[in-house]
């Protein structure tokens, strides 16, 4: 049986809807704000120093937000179709993770510095630039401190220039390698590989800057207020691709159930197992999911919240589906009923949404395991920050990777030692 | 692409992992390096006819060619007893044949893996 590149996966049906999907977002923004009122506010985003907490929302509008997060995720789009990468599961994940931190974070500016890092590392190693492009994607985790030095260090700014560039291609460089690496640490039970190796390298980054006096102010730009107009815009939103993939399935639901028996552990990629209709109504019921949650326990649909959901829609194309992420959420709220914090804290509202990273956790070894580890989850995110100083957007994705390193080997110790005692 | 010839011994080793998983009690590995391409052939002799059991194998293996995802995952491959890691051994492959005999409890899985 030869393989051929298109056998499973309509590749332009892909790249059309993730394309129409954020060129609408970007023309949402015209509900909230005028043209001259979205530039002004893309200028505020794009300068701002922007490590975590930074809700663009808060800092350029609703609307600037809008399109800034359209903008970045149709160029990332331009960028592998420039590349002839053939549109997967990890496809779809990386430019909605791409698109959601677009509203908390990444910017038109300051993601570019990484990627050209590792188009770097691409060309020392004398190999296409597309066998890299997801580390790329995803890497850009790191671009706050592309901002911070471009935008909040007090020095000259030749100097500042040349400081942000190098530190964006040396991110860059080490990205790949790293990522390759750190997958054996947790053994693919943490979907935001590249966001566990983003932490691990903010913190060396950190630690320098540090060494020089730079301490991090802590930061929380959280903007609240917006659910009755963005809480029902999102679910229609959300509702309107379950429709599209209903009907891409031919008007069935075939395809559903069989994504929500796969442990979703990497590689598990829906949209080569299961095909785009069933794909999309998985995102779809995600995205939904994951608003009612928030709207559920008191939480604000904002910026953050929003890129918590993104990433589980677009995740829920490479490995999440709403039963395999069920035990880990219960287990963060279970941790709101019992720690000292409550869930509707904007970190761990964020918690939430984003410790679905180890859904696979749930799915590979069951529900009690998966609630044990959205317990860890929701405790070990509060702490793993400090260490990058929230230059790594993807702090629930470092938190992740060490709960899953830690966690499965004691559960498959446990479950060996049942299985050779006979019960 | 670097370590080559590691990525080819762990596609070998999930796919014993996975005969052993079906019961494989003698298993027989054969890998053939030429300038253009590897060819890679495990047999495994099962203590009963596995035949239907071979569907989600087929389907894993079927995936195409994903050289842009095999370079962040392919260290997942041969790890761990798992059997998700068989879609990424079809993501890191060309071409896959499998045969079975049920009777004899003979299955084969031919794999061409072009460099």
């Amino acid at each position: 049986m030869v393989k051929t590149r298109d056998e499973a996966n309509p590749q332009n049906a892909v790249y059309v809807i993730l394309a129409g999907t954020f060129l609408s977002l970007a023309l949402l923004s015209l509900l909230f704000d005028t043209p001259a009122g979205i530039l002004q506010g893309l200028e505020r985003i794009v300068t701002d120093p922007d490590y975590l907490i930074t809700d663009y929302m808060g800092v350029g509008g609703v609307g600037a937000a809008f399109v800034n997060s359209g903008l970045v995720s149709l160029l990332f789009i331009g960028l592998l179709r420039c590349l002839r990468v053939q549109a997967t599961g990890i496809t779809i994940a990386a430019i909605w993770t791409v698109a959601g931190f677009s509203f908390f974070g990444k910017n038109l500016l300051n993601v570019w510095f990484i990627v050209a890092g590792v188009w770097l590392y691409a060309r020392y190693r004398k190999e296409p630039f597309s066998r890299f492009v997801y580390a790329a994607l995803f890497g850009t985790a790191l671009a706050p401190l592309v901002t911070q030095i471009l935008f909040g260090f007090n020095l000259p700014l030749a100097f500042r220039i040349s400081l942000a560039v190098l530190a964006g291609l040396s991110i860059g460089f080490v990205l790949p390698p790293l990522g390759t690496a750190m997958m054996r640490f947790h053994q693919g039970f943490n979907l935001y590989n590249i966001g566990f190796v983003s932490g691990l390298v903010g913190s060396v980054y950190l630690s320098l800057f540090r060494s020089y006096g730079f301490i991090p102010a802590s930061r929380l730009i959280w903007t609240t207020g917006q659910n009755k107009v963005l809480a029902p815009l999102f679910i229609l939103f959300f509702a309107w691709q379950f429709l599209i993939g209903f009907l891409l399935n031919g008007r069935r639901f075939t395809g559903l159930s069989a994504i929500m028996g796969y442990t979703g552990r990497v590689v598990t990629d829906f949209l080569l197992l299961e095909g785009l209709g069933p794909t999309l109504m998985n995102m779809a019921l995600g995205g939904i999911g994951s608003i009612l949650y928030i709207l559920a326990i008191g939480g604000d649909i904002n910026g953050p919240t929003l890129a918590g959901v993104f990433t589980v829609v677009g995740f829920s194309a490479f490995g999440k589906h709403p039963r395999n992420m069920a035990p880990i959420v219960a287990g963060v709220v279970l941790g709101g009923l019992t720690k000292v914090w409550g869930l509707s804290d904007p970190p761990i509202q964020l918690a939430a949404l984003f410790a679905t990273t180890l859904a696979p956790v749930a799915g590979e070894f069951g529900i009690f395991w998966g609630i044990v580890a959205g317990f860890l989850h929701s405790s070990l995110v509060l702490n793993v920050g400090a260490l990058h100083g929230g230059f790594n957007l993807y702090n629930n994705g470092f938190s992740g990777g060490a709960v899953a390193a830690v966690l499965v080997p004691v559960i498959e110790a446990i479950r060996s030692g049942r299985e050779s005692d006979g019960s | 692409m670097v370590h080559e010839h590691e990525r080819v011994v762990r596609m070998v080793s999930e796919l014993q992992n996975f005969l052993f998983s079906m019961g494989a009690m003698e298993i027989h590995s054969e890998i053939r390096e030429t300038p253009e391409c590897f060819f890679i052939s495990i047999k495994g002799n099962t203590r009963g006819n596995i035949c239907r059991k071979l569907d989600k194998l087929r389907k894993l293996l079927r995936m195409p060619r994903q050289a842009d995802m095999e370079e962040e995952l392919w260290l997942l491959a041969g790890s761990v007893d798992y059997d998700t890691e068989l879609s990424l051994v079809g993501m890191m492959t060309d071409s896959a044949e499998i045969r079975c005999d049920g009777e004899a409890g003979v299955v084969e899985i031919e794999l061409l893996r072009k460099k």
